[in-house]
C-alpha cells in the first residue's frame, strides 16, 4: 500500500502567481530545482510539461493574493482571508483519506499595487509595489503568520523566503515560524528537505504505521524528534494504540538501527520474581534454577534501545534497580558484586494514569522523571483517528491475504466500513485488526464483506466505554485527550466490590486455597493503602507552603467513610489501622508523599504510637 | 530611473532599490533557482522538455547583463551609500555645504572604516569575478547549436561550481547595508 509523500502548501506572490497564456517558469524552475511535484491544477498546458522522478513532497502553490492571475493594468491586493481559506481546506477540511498539509510554507514580502509595464516586462504579473511592502516590519508573510497562529496553531509553518532571516527573526520566532529556509543559497532544497523531516506531519513512508489523522502525525514528529538523541521516552496511550510500533519507529528512524539491537520486554507479562532476572541478568547460583550466568534484557540492547511495556505494572523492587541503571548507566546482574557499563535507550510505554500512581506510591517518581526524560509521546485512540480506520482495514486486508492465500480477494462493502469506521474500539488497533484478520479467515469462499461477516468486540457497548480490563481499578487516565468519565469510574469500582462480596470459594479444592491467605491479605492490604491514598490526594488543600496541596485526614476520611461527623483523633485512629493490616505488605507504598505526610499527622494526633505497628483489628 | 523597482521603493535610497531588484528578484528567485533546477536535469532527476531546449540560450545567458549590473552596483556603494550624503539633504541648507565639507570628510572616513567598507566592497568583487570566471568557461566550452541537457552533461560539475559561486555572490551583495547609516 503506497504511502502519500509529504503535501506542502507552499503560499508566495511569484511562485503562487497563475499566468493566463502560459505556465509560471519561475514555478516550474522552483520545482525543478527543490524536487517537489506541483499538484496545483491551475495550468493548462499543452505538450510534455515538467516530471520530477523522484519528488521530495507534492507542493500546492498559492499566490496569497487577489487576483490569482494579473495583467498589465491590473491591481494586486493582499488576501489574508483567502489564505487561511486555502489553509483550512487542507487541515480540518480535507477530504476523507487525504492526509493534511505537512507544512505550510510561506515567503514574507509580497508585493502589491498595479501592474505596469515595467513591472510585468521583468516578471510577468508582477505589480509595482507599495510603500512598505518591502519593510521588514510590513511584511505580508508575517501576517499570515500571525493569523495562522491564531485560529490553527497546530499548522506547522516556516518561511521560505530570499529575504534575510536577521530582520524578522525575532517576529517569525514570536508567531511560531518552526523554521528559516533561505531561498537562493546554497543547500536550500537540503535545508527544506531537513526541515520537512524534522517539523513536518509525515506519514510513516515504510508503512509500520498507518494513518494521516493528525494526532498520528504529530506522533510520529515527536518520535522523529526523539530517534535524533539518546535519552528516555515516554509512550503513553490507551491498550492496542501501537506503542511498541512507535518504539520500533523511534528506532529505526535513529542512526544506523540496523547496527543498534531493539528489544523488547512486556513488564506485564513478567511475574516478580523472574522479572529481575529477565531484566538484569543472573549469575550462575544466584537462585535457584540459575544453572548458569544469564544475559539481561538490559545487556542485550546494549547500543541500542530497550522498549519496556506497561511500566505500570513493575514491582517496587524492580523499579528501584531500574533506576540505578538509569542513574549509573551501569547493569549489575542479580547475585552479581559488580556491573558493566551499558548505553541504552530506555523507550517505555504505559496506558494507566502513570503520574497518578506515582502521586500515591505505587510508582517511583524519580524513575519516572528520568523514563520520560527525553519525551513523552501521546498516541490517540482510534476512536479519535475515525478518518484512518479505512486505511487501517486495507492494510490488514493485505495482510490477511498474505496469510490466508487460498481465500477469496475481499472487498469491505460500504456498510461495513461504515459499521467499522463508526464503532468506540476500546481496545483500538490491535482489536480492529483481529476483527477484519478474524472476518477474512472465518469467511474464505466469501469475495465482499458485509457487517455480519465482522465479530466487533463488545458491540452493544455504549459509546465512551472504559478502555480497563475488568475486574480492574481503573485510575484517571491521561493517556486520551478526553478524561475518562467519572460515572465509568464509580460503575468500575461498585462492580469490583461486588465481585468480591459474591466470589463462591465453593468450588476451590484445597490445593487451591494452600498458601492463599498471605496473597489476599496483600492484596487487600495495597487495595485499601492505594484507596486511603487517593482519599487523601483529592482532598489535600494548596497552601503557600505546600502548592501541591496539604494532607488533610479528617477530610479524607470523611470522604471515604461518609461519616461527616468523624473527628480528627477518629480519623488518625482510622487511618492508623487501616495501613496498619499488613505493614510489610505496603512498605514501598508507605514511602509515597501523602501517606507519609498523613502517618506522621496522626501520629502527632494520638501521640507517639508508630501506625506500622498497629495490631490488624480482629473484628474484621 | 527606468528601473520598475526604483519606481517602487521611491522612499529608500537607490542603491538599495537597485540592489533588492538584482539580489532578490533577480539572482535569488530566479537565476540561482534555474542554475539548481538545471544541475538536476543534468542529474536526470528532473525532466522538462520546456526549461531544457530554453535553458541555455535564455535563462543562462541572463547572466551577460546582470554581470554588469552587480558591477555598477558594487562599484557605485561607497558614493551612494556614504552618510556625508545626509549633509545634502534636509536641515543642512544648500549654503551650508561648503562649510560643512570637511565635515562630510570625517564622517565619511568614520563610516569607511567602522563599517568596514573596503571589506564588503572587495570581497563582492572577488564573488563576482569568481562567478563570471566560471561563467566565461562554461560558455566558451559550449556550442549554442549544441545545448541540450544530453550535451551539456558532460558540464555538470561547473554548472554545479557556478551555481555555488552565484549563491556566494548574492550572500556578498546581501551583507551590504541596506540604509545609509549614520557613524
Amino acid at each position: 500500500m503506497p504511502v502519500e509523500i509529504p503535501r506542502l502548501l507552499i503560499i508566495d506572490d511569484v511562485f503562487g502567481r497563475t499566468h493566463p497564456d502560459r505556465r509560471n517558469e519561475e514555478r516550474a524552475s522552483l520545482c525543478g530545482q527543490m524536487l517537489l511535484e506541483d499538484v496545483t491544477r491551475d495550468e493548462t498546458r499543452s505538450g510534455p510539461g515538467l516530471r520530477i522522478k523522484k519528488p521530495v513532497a507534492k507542493a500546492v502553490f498559492f499566490r496569497g493574493q487577489t487576483p490569482a492571475t494579473s495583467v498589465v493594468g491590473g491591481v494586486v491586493e493582499n488576501d489574508i482571508e483567502g489564505c487561511l481559506r486555502v489553509i483550512r481546506a487542507g487541515w480540518n477540511g480535507r477530504a476523507p483519506g487525504e492526509p493534511p498539509w505537512s507544512l505550510v510554507l510561506l515567503d514574507l514580502c509580497f508585493y502589491t499595487g498595479r501592474v505596469t509595464p515595467e513591472s510585468n516586462r521583468e516578471l510577468a504579473g508582477m505589480p509595482e509595489g507599495r510603500e512598505g511592502d518591502d519593510s521588514p516590519e510590513r511584511y505580508f508573510g508575517l501576517r499570515i503568520l500571525q493569523a495562522i497562529r491564531e485560529e490553527l496553531p497546530d499548522v506547522p509553518v516556516a518561511i521560505l523566503s530570499s529575504k534575510q532571516r536577521g530582520d524578522v527573526s525575532r517576529q517569525i520566532d514570536a508567531h511560531g515560524s518552526l523554521a528559516f529556509i533561505p531561498r537562493g543559497e546554497a543547500g536550500a532544497r537540503e535545508a527544506l528537505q531537513e526541515c520537512i523531516g524534522r517539523h513536518g506531519l509525515i506519514a510513516d513512508p515504510e508503512g509500520l504505521i498507518v494513518g494521516y489523522s493528525i494526532g498520528v502525525l504529530k506522533a510520529l514528529r515527536a518520535a522523529r524528534k526523539a530517534a535524533s538523541h539518546r535519552r528516555s521516552v515516554l509512550l503513553r496511550g490507551e491498550r492496542g494504540t501501537g506503542k511498541e510500533l512507535v518504539a520500533a519507529y523511534i528506532h529505526q528512524s535513529s542512526e544506523d538501527p540496523r547496527k543498534r539491537p531493539f528489544v523488547v520486554v512486556d513488564s506485564g507479562a513478567l511475574s516478580p520474581e523472574l522479572f529481575g532476572s529477565e531484566l538484569f541478568g543472573h549469575k550462575k547460583g544466584a537462585f535457584t534454577g540459575a544453572t548458569a550466568d544469564r544475559q539481561g534484557r538490559i545487556a542485550q540492547a546494549d547500543g541500542g534501545d530497550l522498549f519496556l511495556d506497561e511500566i505500570g505494572n513493575m514491582p517496587a523492587d524492580i523499579q528501584a534497580g531500574l533506576l540505578r541503571v538509569l542513574q549509573d548507566r551501569r547493569v549489575v546482574p542479580v547475585g552479581a558484586d559488580a556491573g558493566a557499563e551499558v548505553d541504552v535507550r530506555f523507550l517505555s510505554a504505559t496506558n494507566v494514569d502513570i503520574e497518578a500512581r506515582a502521586a500515591i506510591g505505587a510508582f517511583r517518581q524519580d524513575l519516572l522523571d528520568r523514563l520520560r526524560h527525553g519525551a513523552t509521546i501521546v498516541l490517540p485512540p482510534l476512536r479519535e483517528r475515525q478518518e484512518d480506520i479505512p486505511l487501517l482495514v486495507a492494510r490488514f486486508l493485505e495482510d490477511a491475504r498474505r496469510e490466508n492465500p487460498r481465500a477469496l480477494l475481499k472487498e469491505i462493502s460500504g456498510e461495513a466500513m461504515g459499521l467499522l469506521t463508526s464503532h468506540d474500539w476500546p481496545g483500538n488497533v490491535r482489536d480492529l485488526e483481529s476483527c477484519v484478520r478474524g472476518a477474512v479467515a472465518g469467511n474464505p469462499d466469501v469475495e465482499h464483506l458485509y457487517p455480519h461477516h465482522f465479530e466487533i468486540p463488545g458491540r452493544q457497548q455504549s459509546r465512551g466505554a472504559s478502555n480497563a480490563e475488568p475486574g480492574l481499578i481503573l485510575m484517571p487516565s491521561e493517556a486520551t485527550a478526553k478524561p475518562v468519565p467519572n460515572e465509568a469510574d464509580e460503575k468500575m469500582l461498585s462492580r469490583l466490590l461486588a465481585s468480591i462480596e459474591a466470589f463462591d470459594f465453593e468450588p476451590l479444592e484445597p490445593k487451591d486455597l494452600a498458601g492463599v491467605l498471605p496473597l489476599v491479605l496483600r492484596a487487600y492490604s495495597r487495595f485499601v493503602a492505594r484507596l486511603v491514598a487517593q482519599g487523601l490526594t483529592v482532598t489535600r488543600r494548596p497552601t503557600p507552603d505546600a502548592p501541591a496541596g496539604q494532607v488533610l485526614i479528617s477530610p479524607a476520611m470523611k470522604l471515604l467513610t461518609g461519616d461527616i461527623t468523624l473527628t480528627a483523633t477518629k480519623a488518625a485512629d482510622l487511618i492508623k489501622r487501616l495501613l496498619g493490616i499488613a505493614p510489610d505488605e505496603i512498605q514501598d507504598l508507605l514511602e509515597s508523599p501523602v501517606l507519609r505526610e498523613a502517618r506522621e499527622k496522626a501520629r502527632g494526633l494520638r501521640g507517639g504510637a508508630r501506625a506500622a505497628t498497629a495490631p490488624p483489628p480482629d473484628s474484621q | 530611473m527606468g528601473h520598475f523597482a526604483g519606481q517602487r521603493r521611491n522612499v529608500e535610497p537607490a542603491w538599495s532599490s537597485r540592489r533588492s531588484a538584482l539580489n532578490h528578484d533577480w539572482l535569488k528567485n530566479v537565476y540561482l533557482v534555474s542554475l539548481g533546477a538545471w544541475v538536476n536535469v543534468l542529474d536526470e532527476a528532473v525532466e522538462d522538455p520546456v526549461f531544457e531546449r530554453e535553458f541555455f540560450a535564455k535563462r543562462f545567458v541572463m547572466w551577460e547583463t546582470r554581470n554588469d549590473e552587480a558591477h555598477a552596483l558594487i562599484e557605485s556603494f561607497e558614493d551612494e551609500m556614504s552618510p556625508r550624503l545626509l549633509l545634502a539633504r534636509w536641515p543642512f541648507s544648500p549654503s551650508s555645504r561648503g562649510r560643512l565639507g570637511w565635515v562630510g570628510s570625517v564622517i565619511h572616513a568614520c563610516w569607511y572604516a567602522r563599517f568596514d567598507v573596503t571589506v564588503l566592497v572587495s570581497t563582492a568583487r572577488v564573488r563576482l569575478a569568481a562567478a563570471d570566471g566560471i561563467y566565461r568557461e562554461i560558455k566558451a566550452a559550449v556550442d549554442p547549436t549544441r545545448s541540450s541537457a544530453e550535451e551539456l552533461r558532460p558540464l555538470r560539475d561547473r554548472f554545479a561550481a557556478f551555481a555555488t559561486a552565484c549563491a556566494e555572490l548574492s550572500a556578498a551583495i546581501s551583507r551590504f547595508p541596506s540604509d545609509i547609516r549614520v557613524v
